[in-house]
């Protein structure tokens, strides 16, 4: 049905100048805002017309685009390849063979939902991005589009999309929404925020009552101000990011799909990502400080391509927030044989610490030594005892988190201290793995074991400072493994 | 049985010719004599810039033509640390002097092999035998040093070996 080149829904033309738009105000924003606040006081009575000029001659020329991309759009199916040809003064024909695609997603943000319309986005194996982009189309064709690259009769695609919520794998209650929100801070954002204004404040309106506030109070009122101010920041980013967390991952479930896993979420854009569960090359479990102190992390599936980057907040989540106890729930869906709280954890050698004591200290001699040295002269080696007590607490610290665990399908290693990572690579797909020795580990009988899939995110097992030994066992229980789950690999890699 | 005429396996781990050493000494005589050029003018600009009394160039020079010295007096450790060994199921690969590295590519994950040679080694009748798998962008193992029909002879190895796991 899809033989003779189509046009684009005319949502499209809405759908793009939204984007070009914020490409636009995003680029232009800096500039105009220079422009308000250098000549401010000069153009005072101009200045409304200055504005709205401004504004109607930025849409004007915004809407060119989107109007000349919805003319001169068309996309068809040809001997098993989606065509999508475009561009008016540059024209552009991209052909993806139904055979490469990886993944066809359909997209409906609040102005899809308005206009009755999907966008459909097309995933090869190739790039990071999404290689094919049709804006809009009506849901029907998406709908259809999507069960003809996905080779599928149309009548299942309809069924899967109207399907009632009954397979879920795992459902966010919206306290649990609301909680990854607060275990998060953006107040980086809103100082990063603060300080533009003051960059453009030219006219120094702002900072200089703030400035001569600040001056006429005692240097405790001062501080306390200070303080108060920056308490208030923090409650701000809190209330900021409880609030993006609500409106991305509200109404966050992981369905089954036939070619994955399905995660639905989004209260004003709504997401529906596959993550192709037959491509999946590692899994990663992530606990954050605070995560960690309530018992909870944070889930990501490494693949070989990728999928929609944009998906889950940040690449490649599966779950912005999973209690401890769940984590093989969602895990044996990714990987099979996944265990993760029956994992036995083994630990590296001790001698770790001693590599990392004076690897920090010789690391940060070289970094403090020169103002130091400035500063105190000969006395300056005092600072040497601190310091070494401080790289080997971190050693100590570092030891007591790091870790590495195998079953007979998988290779599990963990490290980090504020944030703890485990990287879990099946057996069956790694690539390939080395044993490396430096100079100091040489000296301490220690050796770094590192094996690779093929995650295009590049997320490495690193087991640092094993015994020689034991480093060499594993290597051989390492290749033993891969030789056994030679027959058994899924995906073709 | 194998063919008497197509090895399976490279029967222990083999060195890279020694020839190589000509090449790496080189190279990176010729890459730290021009690092230490570059450096030198910008540190002439930067003593004209701050209007030093001495505007020629010392550290840099000393700093660079030191490490250039430093790198030529471990190229013999260099080669001989440098082996590889194709086994039944892995190559292994081992290599570096300060940093010791052993890298067992498994034969089956090798996606594809690639053979080059760049002017100098091509004047030694060298050339670099680079293996590639799934997911890196880059050669997981790039072996110097070997003689065109070493490394046909490796090529063949493995492409044999993909043939028969595929």
């Amino acid at each position: 049905m899809f033989e003779q080149p189509r046009r684009l829904h005319p949502a499209a033309i809405v759908i793009k100048f939204g984007e070009y738009g914020v490409h636009t105000v995003k680029g232009m924003a800096p500039a105009f805002v220079a422009i308000v606040a250098s000549g401010g006081r000069a153009l005072r009575h101009e200045m409304p017309l200055i504005i709205v000029g401004f504004l109607v001659v930025t849409a004007l020329l915004t809407l060119i685009g989107p109007v000349l991309h919805f003319l001169s759009t068309r996309f068809y199916i040809q001997s098993d390849a989606l065509v999508i040809s475009s561009g008016f003064v540059w024209r552009k024909r991209r052909t993806i063979p139904l055979a490469r695609i990886q993944n066809v997603n359909l997209q409906r943000t609040i102005w899809h939902r308005i206009l009755k319309a999907a966008a459909v986005k097309i995933e090869t194996a190739a790039g990071k991005r999404s290689e094919g982009d049709l804006a809009a189309l009506s849901i029907e064709d998406a709908n259809d589009l999507q069960a003809a690259l996905l080779q599928r009769p149309a009548s299942q695609a309809v069924a899967a999309e109207s399907a009632p919520k009954a397979d879920a794998i795992y459902v966010l209650s919206l306290r649990q929404v609301f909680l990854a929100g607060m275990l998060e801070n953006r107040v980086i954002y809103i100082i990063a925020g603060i300080f533009s204004v003051f960059q453009f404040d030219r006219t120094e309106d702002v900072m200089r009552p703030l400035v001569h506030a600040m001056n006429r109070l005692s240097p405790v009122a001062a501080i306390a101000v200070g303080a108060l101010s920056l308490l208030g920041l923090v409650i701000v980013g809190w209330l900021v990011s409880i609030a993006m967390s609500a409106t991305r991952f509200y109404g966050f479930r992981i369905e089954k799909h036939e070619r994955g896993l399905l995660l639905i979420h989004g209260l004003i854009t709504q997401f529906r990502s596959i993550v192709p569960v037959g491509r999946v090359q590692s899994v990663r479990v992530a606990q954050p400080i605070l995560f960690r102190l309530l018992g909870y992390c944070e889930m990501y599936a490494d693949t070989a391509g990728s999928y929609d980057r944009k998906d889950v907040a940040a690449a490649n989540k599966v779950c912005p927030i999973v209690p401890e106890g769940s984590v093989s729930q969602i895990g044996r869906h990714l990987l099979s044989d996944f265990e993760f709280e029956c994992l036995r954890w083994n630990e590296v050698s001790p001698r770790t610490v001693i590599r990392h004591t004076l690897r920090y200290l010789l690391l940060w001699s070289i970094i403090l030594g020169y103002p130091l040295w400035h500063w105190l002269h000969w006395h300056a080696f005092w600072a040497l005892i601190p310091m070494a007590l401080a790289c080997w607490l971190s050693g100590v610290l570092y030891y007591r988190f790091v870790g590495f665990a195998f079953t007979s399908d998988l290779l599990a290693s963990r490290s980090g201290v504020f944030r703890i990572q485990s990287v879990i690579i099946p057996f069956d797909r790694i690539q390939h793995y080395s044993i490396t020795r430096s100079r100091l580990q040489r000296v301490l009988g220690l050796a770094t074991v590192t094996v690779v899939s093929a995650s295009s995110a590049g997320h490495a097992i690193h087991i640092m400072d094993l015994p020689t030994e034991d480093a060499e066992h594993l290597r051989q229980r390492i290749g033993d493994s891969i030789i056994r789950h030679l027959g058994s690999r899924r995906a073709g890699l | 049985m194998q063919a008497p005429t197509l090895r399976r396996t490279t029967d222990g781990p083999k060195g890279i010719h020694p020839a190589i050493r000509k090449v790496w000494l080189f190279s990176n005589t010729l890459s730290f004599l021009i690092i230490a050029v570059i450096t030198s003018l910008m540190e002439f600009g930067f003593l004209t810039g701050v209007g030093a009394p001495w505007r020629v160039p010392i550290f840099m020079p000393v700093l660079w033509i030191g490490c250039g010295i430093a790198s030529a007096a471990l190229v013999k450790r260099q080669w001989e640390r440098w082996s590889y060994e194709v086994t039944d199921r892995e190559v292994i690969l081992t290599w570096g002097v300060w940093n010791q590295v052993q890298r067992f590519v498994p034969r089956d994950r090798i996606q594809h092999v690639d053979i080059t040679s760049g002017p100098l080694a091509r004047k030694f009748g060298l050339s670099h035998v680079h293996l590639y798998v799934a997911g890196a962008h880059s050669a997981v193992g790039a072996i110097p040093g070997l003689t065109h029909d070493e490394a046909e002879d490796l090529r063949n190895m493995l492409v044999e070996s993909q043939a028969e796991h595929v």
